[in-house]
């Protein structure tokens, strides 16, 4: 199970991550046309500020999903071993419920022509062996697309390895 | 996969779909397009608009017989659908004619007249301002979906409107707006005025929550509850608006760095 993984730390702020979702989700797939598409592409990343620290957010396609439990059409749907919750824009009624229990804020209604905009981790482009839209355009590798068990171990490592140095120094120092 | 699968001919080509599967699911499917105004998806299909009339063949028994392809399923081997027939055509000709007739400023009524050469429709309109169609999706979506059924259809024959009961301010009604999203015609609006929510077309007029934290009114109190109670949810959960929840939860994801000892947070 992949998903999108962001290490805060090397978050710069840029915003291309919301410009590459928003390119990758237009119609022409391309960033000067883009601009001028009716309706205008919309992103599913959101570049929040805390405390002047830059944060993208986005859908975390969480286990019990209130979005897809409360969707009265189940448009939203949570499906396959990859459990990645999926909008189907036909069914949709606009009711915005989804947009109202998201626990992240990360499921955002378009203003123009209320289509609810939501992270669908670029199925199209994973389809293709590539990685999502914003991952492949974050230029300090800050977003990350990686398997939910490698999480855990990278900070076991890294956890493991503060371990290490604080048991080494006093002995180093010590002897 | 244990379903049984049916072969049909649709405008002369063969397809196999899902023993069930309405003629008009059945034409969507392989990419021929069938006018409609009352379909939508998640809903049963109800075939109000007569606009998806398709002529059925079945080999050696004669001439095909007009149906609505949203209701039609199909259930038998060999048959044969003709979605563009001179026939259909000429008979969805005339429900648009008759539509037109009925709302003759709607945009999108014009525009499917146009398309299958309407210049000037035979009836007269009685009302210029007319632009509810009687498809029955805001009804549908109301009782089916949202669970409502704040608004019905009332009256008969060229008395029939969509309303709420006896035409006062349904008190069922939770200013969803689905009603709004779903219409075809654009006939009923939703508007958000400060405090309220207003549904003029249903009289709906309801008081909205304000977000605890950026004090913005962001939905109806009346929904927020209905939501609270579908998922059980804890009171103070839906306090906050969709914007707010999102800073919030972004805040609470740094302070939880900070308050690990293993991470180093960059100092602001």
């Amino acid at each position: 199970m992949k998903r999108i993984i962001c290490d805060i730390e090397k978050c710069l702020g840029c915003k291309a991550c919301q410009i590459a979702c928003a390119v990758e989700h237009s119609v022409s797939k391309d960033l000067v046309q883009a601009i001028e598409e009716v309706p205008r592409p919309g992103y599913r990343v959101m570049v929040e500020y805390v405390e002047q620290m830059p944060i993208p957010m986005q859908c975390r396609h969480c286990d019990d999903a209130p979005c897809v439990r409360v969707c009265p059409t189940h448009c939203l749907t949570k499906e396959g071993d990859e459990g990645i919750v999926l909008a189907d824009r036909d069914k949709c009624i606009g009711c915005l419920w989804c947009v109202l229990v998201c626990p992240f804020g990360a499921v955002r209604m378009r203003k123009s022509d209320r289509v609810v905009l939501k992270c669908d981790l670029c199925v199209d482009r994973q389809s293709q062996g590539l990685q999502p839209a914003c991952v492949a355009a974050c230029p300090t590798h800050a977003l990350q697309f990686k398997p939910v068990d490698d999480v855990a171990k990278d900070k076991r490592l890294s956890a493991a390895r503060e371990l290490l140095a604080s048991t080494v120094k006093p002995t180093a120092s010590g002897g | 996969m244990g379903e049984t699968m049916v072969t049909t001919k649709i405008n002369g080509r063969e397809t196999r779909v899902p023993i069930d599967t309405t003629a008009l699911e059945a034409a969507r499917s392989i990419g021929v397009e069938i006018p409609t105004l009352c379909y939508h998806p998640a809903l049963v299909p109800y075939g109000a608009c007569r606009l998806c009339l398709v002529e059925v063949k079945r080999p050696g028994h004669g001439g095909g017989r007009i149906v609505t392809s949203c209701t039609f399923h199909i259930r038998e081997e060999g048959l044969e659908i003709d979605t563009h027939s001179e026939r259909a055509q000429r008979d969805r000709k005339l429900v648009v004619e008759l539509l037109l007739a009925r709302c003759p400023n709607v945009e999108l009524l014009q525009r499917l007249g146009k398309d299958l050469g309407i210049d000037k429709p035979r009836f007269t309109a009685q009302k210029q301002d007319e632009n509810c169609i009687l498809c029955g999706l805001c009804v549908r979506v109301c009782e089916e979906l949202i669970g409502q059924s704040a608004i019905s259809f009332t009256g008969r024959g060229p008395g029939r409107e969509v309303s709420t009961p006896f035409l006062e301010p349904s008190e069922a009604c939770i200013g969803c707006g689905a009603c709004a999203f779903v219409c075809p015609t654009h006939a009923i609006e939703v508007q958000d005025l400060l405090q309220l929510r207003k549904l003029d077309k249903w009289g709906t007029s309801l008081q909205q929550r304000p977000c605890v934290r950026c004090g913005k009114f962001f939905a109806p109190e009346v929904e927020l509850e209905k939501l609270s109670d579908r998922l059980e949810l804890v009171k103070n959960w839906l306090q906050l608006c969709p914007e707010c929840r999102r800073e919030v939860a972004a805040t609470d994801w740094i302070v939880g760095l900070r308050a690990s000892p293993a991470s180093p947070v960059r100092r602001g």
